[in-house]
């Protein structure tokens, strides 16, 4: 037995910087997830906490500034547990985000009124999958061979309907894009309100409307769910709601475009059918629609739907409404905002028990495509938005961005934010380059990446080629107003600068609705399988 | 075999390498193939007086190691092979083990000692081998000396190896009595004394009751004190390491006897041989250990009950004491501080005198100013430097109102002292005690200023020249600079440094490239306080910390250009790696934290994790601890952006969750998947099959280090909040593995503190997996997988609350899982909920506490209830 060692720290300090390093490590990632929790604890709550701008920021701006009649963005993934990182303009940039905000019209998609066709193929999904049609009598395996070939299909579970008979859900896995085009064209119409695009939420007694921005419109009672304190309201729950709605000024009304939350479900991941069956029976029901009363300041409405065919869109496009039209909106009908990376859509088709082997074999082929989607997880989604706003100067006041005095530039002004690498962008993901700074020019201009910038486009104008972007001929005007949270998207830019050279035309839109005919033809292109 | 075993023990000690090699792979071999003949083999060698010592004593030795491992799991592996052999054949090696302590070969007697002890370890708690003790006890009354002394030996390994609950008091009576009396004057032998102290040295813990009763311990003082003043010097060492172990195992009996001790010690510290003088010194350390420790406990409220009162020993040796500890400060040698093993009186002194100051506080400035005052101006080098070194060491205590005024007087002196002195000794003692002074009175919570405007800038004129001395000094140096910049942390907007920032960074890179600078730590030294100075840097200087970026990420490219490296020069660069990524750690956590210095670092981003992946790629089978905790910054700094780089960098991630060897690793990489989990959110789901298996794995195995566990629990819930729903396919695996977690540390009676510390941990862990859980699946229609395991959820959360043991953190994490419960389970768990003991007493205990942390989940989980329940 040895001596004991009895040496003591001499002239050191008792922690060493590395165990310093693992404990503000340890500390910060302790807070991360105390973060992240509170995140997922409550939403509506703290939307209602959040601190009010200053109401400067609508008061009329000293700088001639184009007024912003359209949200400008491009849809968004929503993530309702990022909802309560409400601090300063990160806060105002997640409202804005909240908002399902629909992209310009710059092209009419193909068949605005098709039913379940997939325009690439040419094949009809409904009838493919049930067996039905012009696809009677082919093989389940050639089916879901088809599907893993293009990427995204697999068979997720498969439930025993009855004796023999099994229902397969098909949990499709694919990039937005493939799936949107897909299924691309089954879409609503609808006379889009002019006014002030807006996010209500309904919550703890009290109904609080915000643009875009973030800032606060009103503070009000409403007979939505724990909209007020009515002693009959209903308060149970989970009681919030959060609309998208457009507050009409002339009739006071705020006009219900979408639905995000109602009474603490979320309807992200539900299609807009669904969503505006939902809405028009629970507007009524909790008697929303009503005129103001006290424990409801403001009416809320409903804006008509047709779906998207000629009888559809000549309505939308001209019929009465009991507000002033700002162009039309159009929303793809089956689809969800999902704010997965890779989509999911579950199809059930019966089938025979002898099928179920083969759909083991789709289930490991799915592990490749879902590798494959993950690789390939940078490829955009292009110009296939779920919801679509176009306008003319019939059923709309503002066709042409304005300034602040109503007046019309003599040239297309647009907003780009400055990049650190001197680029221009828009506000896409990814972002459009529409320009460049060079150095010297920031450098005098005191401008930091990041800066919303604003410039006319010149004499030059934009020049395409193959329907890319070539050149713009930009002239800078200066800084744009700070409320602005985000710079304009590329097809706000393009619908711009259509409407200013060659306008998109309702004749466009009712030609690409295609005759009964024509979805004939279609069916016969089949790639047939086996 | 029997034959030749002799032959290939000494081969296995043979200067021939080859000769060396071929016999421990043939004893492997024998090993593997056959235990119990093998083991019995051993023990015939060890006991064969005909055979030659060295044969004898690896014998024993492999037996030794055939019983015990330092790896937990390994040791016991190897428990469980001994108490699986056949009842005879242990019996016969015991009997070999018994046998040998009576051999007239020291070596031989030594080696059978320790066995017999690692056997006595396995056994004894097994109620196994009952006569061991009594059979070692007659050996005491035998005449020969030796084997008196082997088996004295004997019983104190036998105290090292067996918990003293395992040993009836009867016995540890008569172990006592055995070994005291072997200790007292009247033993003839030195050996028998010497192995009789020694042997009391581990039986002091089985001593409970016996100190309990003023007869007995009085009695035991008395030879122990007895023994500190023998003619042989091994003797005393070995008695002063006794009273050492009695200050701190029996610190509250220790008051009838503190005068004499003090005597003994004073005068071992005073004239004995340095071993010894060392001990004495250790006892006073040792109880100011204690007094620390009880004084921090009763924090300044007199009217706390204390389970240990202090009886301020030090505080009534004080006048005797300083004075003592002051004289060994003069006892320095010459090149202490390039050695980095050295440990004297001078050494020894100084660390207690701080300790008497941590202990005292104001009291002990008088006693050690004069001092100071005589010798800081003498010609004689180590007058200077004890000065010095006294006043470095009494900063840490006493009040700044008294240690201020002196210390402004003194500073002007100390920086000219650290350029001018002729000797480096007192320069690096000057250098540590300016660090000192920074550490404890300069700071945001300091109310007279030490540095101002007025010397600020002279003191880091005088630092950053004296980064260019010896080593010894440059690294003191650094290290006063790390204080400096740190007690400007909180400074607000504008730091007094940010003059000087550059200069001290361009300073501390330079002093990185010293020739000499991995003598005395001066390389770690200076980037950790670099890393200080970033970490405590403000605004105004953010752009400085932005070209540093590059700068560094050069400075580690550079490192992974060498190649053909030796072995040598391989773990060179491999510390030199770990300082620069733990440097990129903090200045990524420090450009990340404001969002305009993050969007410009964000362009170094790709460049970094490559240089990092590159730093993993140096390495075949570890992935590197600093790199990963840098990667942790980087994927919370660049959040979803972060998912490319997940195909390159997962295999690491997941070499790092199998490190269970360097557990530190191993936690934390599960930080970092934390991390990664936030930062990419449902992007992570590719990668959870892998990580989830990992995770699993680690949790099932007995080779991880314990405090790995919670860790991991917590990262279920951050897994799980991350994707979701798509948590569905873990959750077969990942509750049973949380139930079963949750019924273990639901139960917590009989524990230690250490042990119930662990457990809150354990428990904060897996109710940090639950809210994650609950919170992930919450809107969605999957939510109904969770509600068969509501009922247990809720019953863990009713035991801990009964248990009444569980801390803030636990309670807060606990009270905000009933509140996920009910969120997300909502109608379907109303009537469990109402049911359970946590949404009433718990709840509203909750709701009344001072906390706001705990408060605010209480309020939440009001909330969800209510909201449940009214559906």
């Amino acid at each position: 037995m040895a001596p004991h060692d009895l040496r003591r720290p001499f002239k050191r300090p008792a922690v060493s910087d590395q165990q310093k390093r693992r404990e503000l490590s340890l500390l910060r990632q302790n807070q991360n997830r105390r973060d992240a929790q509170n995140q997922a604890r409550c939403l509506a709550s703290t939307v209602l906490s959040f601190p009010n701008q200053p109401e400067s920021a609508f008061e009329p701006e000293p700088e001639p500034v184009l007024e912003d009649t359209e949200p400008e963005l491009g849809p968004r993934d929503i993530d309702i547990r990022q909802s309560s990182k409400l601090r300063g303009p990160e806060a105002r940039r997640w409202f804005a985000k909240q908002l399902m905000l629909p992209e310009w019209m710059i092209d009419v998609p193909d068949r605005l009124s098709n039913d379940w066709e997939d325009v690439r193929s040419g094949l009809r999904i409904t009838e493919w999958l049930s067996g039905r049609g012009a696809f009677r009598g082919q093989g389940t395996h050639s089916k879901l061979a088809f599907l893993v070939k293009h990427h995204f299909c697999t068979v997720w579970t498969v439930v025993n309907l009855r004796s023999g008979i099994f229902q397969v859900n098909f949990w499709c896995l694919c990039k937005k894009a493939v799936l949107i085009t897909f299924f691309s064209d089954v879409r609503y119409v609808c006379a889009r309100p002019s006014g002030q695009r807006c996010f209500v939420v309904s919550s703890n007694g009290i109904t609080v409307s915000r643009l875009r921005n973030g800032s606060l419109l009103h503070r009000f009672p409403s007979a939505l769910p724990n909209g007020s304190r009515a002693k009959d309201a209903s308060r149970s729950a989970q009681s919030y709601c959060i609309l998208d709605c457009i507050f009409h000024e002339l009739d006071q009304t705020y006009y219900v475009v979408d639905m995000v939350c109602w009474a603490g479900i979320s309807f992200y991941e539900c299609t807009a059918e669904f969503r505006f069956y939902w809405l028009n029976n629970k507007l009524v029901e909790t008697s929303a629609c009503d005129g103001p009363s006290r424990y409801h300041r403001y009416r809320f409405s409903m804006v008509p739907m047709y779906n998207c065919d000629h009888e559809g869109m000549h309505t939308a496009y001209t019929g009465p409404v009991p507000y002033v039209r700002d162009g039309l909106l159009f929303y793809n009908k089956k689809f969800s905002k999902l704010s997965l990376g890779l989509y999911q859509l579950v199809i059930q088709v019966p089938v025979q028990r002898t099928a179920v082997k083969e759909f083991k074999v789709a289930v490991a082929m799915s592990r490749l495509a879902l590798e494959y989607l993950n690789l390939h997880a940078h490829y955009q989604t292009g110009n296939t938005p779920l919801a679509l706003v176009w306008k003319d100067e019939n059923c709309s006041q503002y066709v042409i961005d304005t300034d602040s005095k109503g007046q019309i530039p003599h040239q297309q002004q647009v907003v780009l934010e400055l990049q650190d690498d001197g680029k221009l962008t828009t506000y896409d993901d990814p972002p459009v380059v529409f320009g460049f700074l060079n150095g010297e020019f920031i450098q005098k201009t005191e401008l930091v990446a990041g800066n919303l910038l604003r410039f006319s486009v010149s004499e030059g104008g934009l020049v395409f080629a193959d329907g890319k972007l070539e050149k713009a001929d930009l002239q800078y005007i200066g800084k744009v107003n700070r409320a602005r949270a985000f710079a304009d998207s590329y097809s706000k830019i393009m619908f711009q600068h259509m409407a200013r050279h060659s306008p998109l035309r309702i004749e466009h839109l009712l030609a690409s609705i295609c005759s009964p005919s024509e979805q004939e033809n279609v069916a016969r292109d089949v790639e047939m399988l086996d | 075999m029997a034959m030749e075993i002799t032959q290939i023990l000494l081969s296995a000690q043979s200067v021939d390498g080859t000769v060396r090699k071929h016999a421990e792979e043939s004893l492997k071999q024998f090993q593997e193939q056959n235990l119990a003949s093998f083991l019995l083999s051993l023990s015939g060698e060890l006991a064969n007086e005909e055979k030659p010592v060295d044969s004898r004593k690896l014998a024993g030795l492999i037996l030794k190691n055939a019983l015990d491992a330092k790896e937990q799991h390994r040791k016991f592996e190897l428990v469980q092979k001994w108490l699986s052999l056949d009842v005879n054949v242990k019996t016969q090696i015991k009997t070999c083990l018994l046998q040998t302590l009576s051999s007239p070969v020291p070596d031989a007697r030594s080696t059978a000692s320790q066995v017999i002890a690692k056997v006595a370890g396995i056994e004894i708690p097994q109620k196994q081998w009952p006569e061991l003790i009594g059979s070692l006890l007659s050996n005491i009354h035998q005449v020969p000396v030796h084997v008196k002394q082997a088996t004295l030996e004997t019983l104190g390994y036998l105290c090292e190896e067996v918990s003293p609950d395992v040993v009836d008091q009867d016995h540890v009576n008569k172990i006592l009595t055995a070994v005291v009396q072997g200790m007292n004057a009247t033993e003839g032998s030195n050996d028998v004394r010497l192995a009789a102290t020694r042997a009391l040295y581990n039986a002091l813990g089985f001593a409970q009751a016996n100190f309990t009763n003023d007869m007995e311990r009085d009695y035991i003082m008395r030879v122990v004190c007895e023994a500190t003043l023998t003619p042989e010097v091994k003797i005393r060492q070995a008695a002063f390491e006794c009273l050492v172990s009695i200050s701190s195992t029996y610190y509250e009996k220790l008051a009838p006897y503190i005068q004499d001790i003090f005597n003994i010690t004073a005068k071992a510290v005073r004239e004995d041989e340095e071993p010894v003088a060392l001990q004495a010194i250790e006892f006073w350390s040792s109880i100011c250990d204690e007094e620390i420790d009880i004084l921090e406990e009763y924090g300044g409220d007199f009217t706390a009950d204390s389970e240990v009162p202090c009886f301020y020993f030090i505080k009534q040796a004080l006048p005797a004491l300083v004075p003592m500890l002051l004289e060994t400060l003069l006892k320095q040698e010459e090149d202490q501080d390039q050695d980095e093993g050295a440990w004297n009186l001078a050494m020894a002194g100084g660390t207690c005198l701080g300790l008497v100051a941590r202990t005292v506080g104001d009291d002990i400035v008088p006693l050690v100013l004069p001092f100071i005052e005589e010798n800081i101006t003498k010609p004689d080098w180590r007058q200077r430097e004890a000065a010095t070194y006294a006043f470095g060491s009494i900063l840490e205590g006493p009040s700044p109102d008294k240690l201020t005024p002196i210390v402004n007087v003194a500073l002007n002196f100390m920086l000219t002292a650290l350029t001018k002195d002729p000797n480096s000794h007192v320069k690096d003692t000057t250098a540590w005690t300016l660090g000192r002074i920074f550490e404890f009175l300069h700071g945001s919570t300091v109310e007279t200023p030490i540095i101002t405007q007025a010397n600020c800038q002279q003191i880091v004129t005088v630092l950053l020249q004296s980064m260019k001395d010896a080593p010894n000094v440059a690294e003191k140096a650094c290290g006063a600079l790390y204080f400096l910049a740190q007690g400007y942390e909180d400074v607000g907007p504008s730091s007094p440094v940010t003059p000087y920032f550059q200069e001290i960074v361009q300073s501390l890179l330079t002093v990185t490239h010293r020739e000499d600078a991995g003598e005395s730590r001066l390389r770690t030294a200076a980037y950790e306080t670099l890393n200080e100075v970033v970490r405590c840097s403000t605004d105004e200087t953010a752009p400085m910390v932005l070209q540093l970026v590059p700068v560094i990420m050069m400075e580690l490219h550079q490192t992974l250009e060498a190649h053909k490296l030796s072995s040598d020069e391989r773990e060179k660069q491999n510390e030199l790696q770990g300082l620069l990524c733990g440097c990129l750690q903090v200045i990524i956590q420090k450009l990340g934290a404001s969002e305009p210095t993050k969007y410009v670092f964000m362009q170094y981003a790709d460049q970094i994790m490559n240089l990092f992946l590159r730093v993993f790629a140096c390495r075949s089978a570890t992935v590197h601890e600093e790199a990963m905790l840098a990667i942790g910054a980087l994927a919370y700094t660049t959040g979803p952006d972060f998912a490319k780089y997940m195909p390159e960098f997962y295999k690491y991630l997941e070499m790092g969750l199998q490190n269970f060897e360097e557990y530190q690793v191993c936690a934390v990489t599960v930080g970092v998947v934390g991390d990664i989990c936030r930062a990419l959110e449902d992007k992570v789901l590719p990668f959870c099959d892998g990580i989830m298996t990992q995770l699993l794995k680690d949790l099932s195995s007995n080779q991880l280090h314990r405090s790995v566990k919670p860790p991991i629990f917590s990262c279920f819930g951050d897994i799980s909040l991350a994707i979701g729903e798509n948590f569905e396919k873990y959750l077969m695996y990942a509750m049973p593995m949380l139930q079963s977690a949750a019924e273990l540390s639901a139960r917590t009676s009989g524990a230690d503190d250490e042990m119930i510390e662990y457990t809150n941990l354990l428990r904060n862990g897996i109710l940090e997996a639950y809210s994650g859980i609950f919170q992930g699946f919450k809107n969605s229609p999957k939510t109904q997988l969770l509600i068969p395991y509501a009922p247990h959820i809720l019953q863990f959360l009713d035991s801990i609350y009964m248990e009444k043991d569980m801390d803030d953190v636990v309670m807060k994490t606990a009270i905000g899982v009933l509140g996920d419960l009910a969120d997300t389970l909502g109608s379907n768990a109303g009537s469990l909920i109402q049911q359970s003991l946590s949404s009433k007493d718990f709840l509203s205990e909750c709701l009344s506490s001072d906390d706001h942390l705990i408060k605010e989940s209480a309020e939440w989980a009001k909330l969800a209830i209510s909201r449940a329940i009214s559906v």
